[in-house]
């Protein structure tokens, strides 16, 4: 079982979007100490941020718009140094742009588009276990992570970014970017709430982070 | 690569993990929590929960057990995905989409939804668009009858006017991301996995399929990986009645060099 050493504060936004139970039920067999809010006093206190994800981008970027305190978060994450985890379309919002339904903004914490994934011969949503490839393991997050760790991805649409920020990698008949890092903000496409052992070394991996 | 998926299917009857046999006879097998965990513990790759109760009434009535009786399905539903650290597809009795969004509020990854792609595929497309297709999984029951697939909604009782092909399709464009075909004649009578249907039906839609109905052998996932391109194999009765029993399964397949995910076991 990994263990977190460090004085941890962990905010998990809660901006009404998706099931956070996986993600409670983690953190809560790993012993970490956490909090799911959306109130200002809470994540004003964070050593450490996930933003979880379920939903379509623009449903989800307007609920975060309506629940979440951006001006603190921009604060504290770009301006500052607090480390932040994107899940799934929790990544995806990190982007300048999405084209899920429609055309919308994102947050443009890093920069980046959100398309449909296209594939002529495979099956569409990725659905599934794939493993990482190129993963950066100086990124901190995939330390001790290799080839025949699987993580669960399920979307039918994927980031694409400037190569320096991308951490690792999947291939689904062709490059799917699996996580991403630029300094503290960092996102995964995969939920490592769902991944098992492998996820739970990369929630402890995010937890040591500085 | 992305793997094939090996998925056990719970089924539960008011509180009850059951057997199913034909797709009607039901015989008790145990306790939810239980069931949840221990396929958790021997690394499936997802799980499958379809609500079959009849009536509304979940009292699991175990007084010996630790585990608090759970009175309304969203606490079931919460219960088993309290219990499992992969991801879980919730289904059965769906007929709204306050119904879908319930679920996806209390635990489920995705959402299966049957006769409500006939009784309101509006629905359907609404959680689509708020969720995401790949929330959204199309549970089409079949059976055949003179050697056609027939497909039928509202536990096997209505048959509906389309061919099996037209009407995956359809749940597709309304918005599912996944397709659950269930041949539900081969339900309990370990005859093996019906490949030439599976085969028709992933060749003319283009969303990951999973295949039910008719495993009884670990053979009969090599036969139905080996001739169709399945995305994912799920079974009932099969994954219950022996130790370890997913474990076995995924090293069966391994060995025979199947792209599946390793077995792992692990202790929750």
């Amino acid at each position: 079982m990994a263990s977190v050493t460090r004085d941890v504060k962990l905010i998990v936004l809660d901006y009404g979007s998706g099931n956070l139970g996986s993600v409670r039920a983690m953190l809560t067999r790993m012993g970490v100490p956490f909090a799911i809010s959306n109130a200002e006093h809470d994540v004003e206190l964070a050593t450490h941020i996930i933003l979880p994800g379920v939903g379509a981008f623009p449903s989800v970027m307007q609920k975060i718009r309506e629940r979440l305190p951006l001006a603190l978060l921009e604060t504290m994450v770009v301006q500052g140094s607090v480390p932040f985890l994107g899940v799934c379309v929790g990544m995806h919002v990190l982007a300048e742009k999405g084209f899920e339904h429609r055309e919308t903004a994102g947050l443009g914490w890093i920069p980046g588009e959100v398309r449909a994934i296209v594939r002529e011969n495979l099956n569409v949503p990725h659905m599934g276990w794939n493993n990482l490839e190129q993963c950066d393991q100086e990124a901190g997050l995939l330390h001790g992570i290799g080839p025949s760790d699987h993580f669960y991805f399920v979307h039918g649409f994927s980031l694409s970014t400037e190569d320096d920020h991308v951490a690792a990698w999947t291939d689904y008949g062709g490059p799917i970017v699996a996580a991403v890092r630029r300094d503290n903000i960092m996102g995964v496409q995969f939920h490592p709430e769902k991944s098992q052992t492998a996820g739970a070394r990369l929630m402890a991996n995010f937890l040591g982070a500085e | 690569m992305l793997k094939r998926r090996i998925i056990p299917v719970v089924l539960l009857k008011n509180g009850f993990v059951v057997q199913s046999k034909g797709y009607a006879r039901h015989k008790k097998i145990g306790n939810a929590h239980s069931a949840v965990k221990r396929l958790s513990e021997w690394g499936a790759d997802e799980l499958i929960y379809l609500n079959i109760s009849a009536t509304d009434v979940h009292d699991v009535n175990r007084d010996d057990l630790r585990h608090p009786t759970l009175a309304s399905i969203e606490d079931v539903f919460e219960a088993v995905a309290g219990a499992s650290n992969m991801p879980t597809t919730l289904g059965g009795g769906i007929r709204s989409f306050a119904s879908i969004e319930r679920c996806l509020r209390h635990g489920a990854d995705k959402v299966a939804v049957n006769t409500l792609l006939q009784t309101d595929p509006a629905a359907v497309t609404r959680a689509a668009q708020e969720f995401g297709a790949q929330a959204l999984v199309g549970s089409v029951d079949y059976r055949i009858v003179d050697g056609t697939a027939v497909v039928v909604v509202d536990r096997g009782s209505h048959q509906v006017d389309y061919g099996l092909v037209d009407w995956c399709k359809r749940a597709t464009d309304l918005g599912c991301g996944e397709l659950l075909l269930h041949a539900i004649d081969r339900d309990g009578m370990k005859v093996g996995y019906d490949v030439a249907t599976i085969d028709l039906v992933e060749q003319n839609t283009s969303v990951p399929l999973v295949a039910l109905g008719g495993a009884g052998e670990w053979e009969h996932f090599a036969q139905a990986l080996a001739s169709t391109r399945a995305d994912a194999l799920a079974a009932a009765n099969i994954f219950h009645f022996s130790d370890q029993s997913v474990f076995v399964a995924k090293q069966y397949l391994h060995e025979r060099g199947f792209r599946v995910r390793p077995p792992e076991t692990m202790t929750l």
